[in-house]
């Protein structure tokens, strides 16, 4: 089990969601990808298509303005 | 949970959240006042409440307009532009009455009812075009601006640039294809039943094909 | 795990709220615009009225432009380009973005990554912005609020709006920008 993380801090969407669907293709079973953005929409969308993707998923304000999406792949 | 994912949270780097609500106040206490200022004149104050809240709804359920159509592209993800489309059903029934009523009283159509054509397309196709490029659409960048985003300040010189160039050049439009292109209000076309019942039937039928097209994508 | 109550303050201002309540409450607040403003929605006017409040600031002259003989533009030049309905929606929804990324506590001040992003932004801008021009509006005005007021332009503009996302989008994936 490894922990990759995105940085995504800064952009604007669609650039995270296009982002995410890459690197996850890299990830192996059981990895979790960290996606760190300050957008809050992006923390929706790329949430919203893990779940819908029936992945295990979370979110965390871990600063103000600041977010951290956790997504494993299966 | 996933033992993956706490695993991975255990490394977050976690500061400190400061309670911003204070500043809320501020700007609660601000916008009271500005509404209290133009209060004399109805519209303009009724123009500052509805911006407010506008914005408040669109900050709060995060309905950046670019993210729900690049999204039913990129994922397959419909359910921005769902919502989008119960706002357009929700709007088109209250338009529906408010149009009706003042258009028999005052034979005045309200509502935005444009020319249809080619510059229509034309402007359409450069506006998602630029949409995608810009990283913002409008209803995002002011909302944006509000969160805080400095690259949203530039996207706006962007967009006054180009709304001063475009109205500058809108002669030309005008005289090229503008002119000549009819406003079609549908319900002058095939009468208020017809034209309420088919668009709101339409919606509905868009809403559940996008909810099979997700299904299908995911 | 803890639960938040439903109308707590936490529910209410600390998440984000659903789409589809976003998306009633557009739907109403654009019923309410056009009931007691006598206009629907609508944004990028006002854009285009500061740039001209600006252009007449330094001398420019603009009553002569075809633009504002409209007759929908033309009280405009009666009154100033920075007060006017249009210009207090817009500023008003930024107040109301800010209040409510207040009250959920995250207000961040978000700089700009590289030279790159800020090019684009500058250049989709002006993209967007002509556009909004010649197809008299933008997601808001001429999709949200034309399709809502049973026009013909609203519809078609949606369908070209989503073929030039499409088409950025494979700009985008095409060049990494």
């Amino acid at each position: 089990m490894a922990v990759q993380r995105l940085n995504c801090v800064g952009e604007v969407c669609p650039k995270p969601v296009i982002s995410t669907l890459k690197k996850m293709k890299s990830l192996a079973v059981g990895d979790v990808l960290v996606v760190e953005t300050d957008n809050i929409a992006s923390v929706k969308n790329v949430s919203e298509w893990a779940k819908k993707k029936g992945l295990p998923v979370q979110t965390e304000e871990i600063a103000p303005g600041e977010w951290e999406v956790y997504i494993e792949k299966k | 949970m996933s033992e993956a994912i706490m695993a991975a949270k255990k490394e977050a780097k976690r500061r400190k959240k400061k309670n911003q609500a204070p500043w809320g106040l501020v700007v609660l206490i601000f916008a009271i006042i500005v509404a209290l200022l133009f209060l004399p004149q109805k519209n303009l104050a009724f123009s500052w409440v509805i911006g407010l809240s506008f914005g408040f709804v669109l900050q709060r359920a995060s309905l950046c307009f670019l993210s729900g159509f690049s999204e039913l592209i990129i994922t397959g993800n419909t359910s921005l532009v769902r919502a989008i489309i119960i706002a357009i059903f929700i709007g088109s029934i209250g338009f529906a009455f408010l149009q009706y009523t003042t258009l028999t009283q005052t034979s005045v159509l309200i509502g935005y009812v444009g020319p249809v054509g080619v510059h229509t397309v034309v402007g359409a196709l450069l506006f998602g075009l630029g949409m995608v490029i810009a990283g913002a659409c409008s209803s995002g960048t002011i909302m944006r601006i509000g969160e805080g985003f400095l690259l949203q300040i530039v996207v706006l010189i962007g967009f006054m640039i180009g709304a001063f160039w475009g109205a500058r050049d809108y002669g030309w439009w005008h005289d090229k294809f503008i002119a000549g292109a009819p406003a079609i209000h549908l319900p002058q076309v095939m009468g208020w039943p017809l034209a309420i019942f088919i668009q709101l039937a339409v919606l509905i039928f868009i809403y559940f094909a996008l909810l099979k097209y997700e299904e299908k994508r995911f | 795990m803890k639960k938040n109550k439903l109308y707590s303050y936490g529910t209410v201002f600390g998440k984000v709220w659903p789409y589809w309540l976003g998306g009633i409450l557009l739907g109403i607040i654009n019923i309410f615009s056009l009931a007691f403003t006598g206009k629907p929605l609508r944004i990028t006017s006002g854009f285009l009225y500061w740039a001209v409040g600006i252009y007449e600031f330094f001398g420019g002259k603009v009553a002569d432009w075809y633009y504002f003989q409209d007759v929908y533009h033309k009280p405009v030049l009666q009154k100033s380009f920075f007060i006017n309905d249009t210009s207090l929606l817009v500023i008003g929804a930024v107040t109301g973005a800010l209040l409510s990324v207040f009250l959920a506590s995250s207000f961040k001040v978000r700089k700009i990554k590289n030279p790159k992003q800020l090019i684009f932004a500058l250049i989709g801008g002006i993209i967007m912005g002509y556009g909004t021009r010649i197809a008299m509006g933008c997601n808001i005005g001429a999709f949200l609020s034309g399709i809502s007021s049973f026009s013909a332009h609203g519809w078609v503009f949606g369908l070209f709006m989503l073929v030039g996302v499409w088409l950025g989008v494979q700009i985008i994936n095409k060049y990494q920008i």
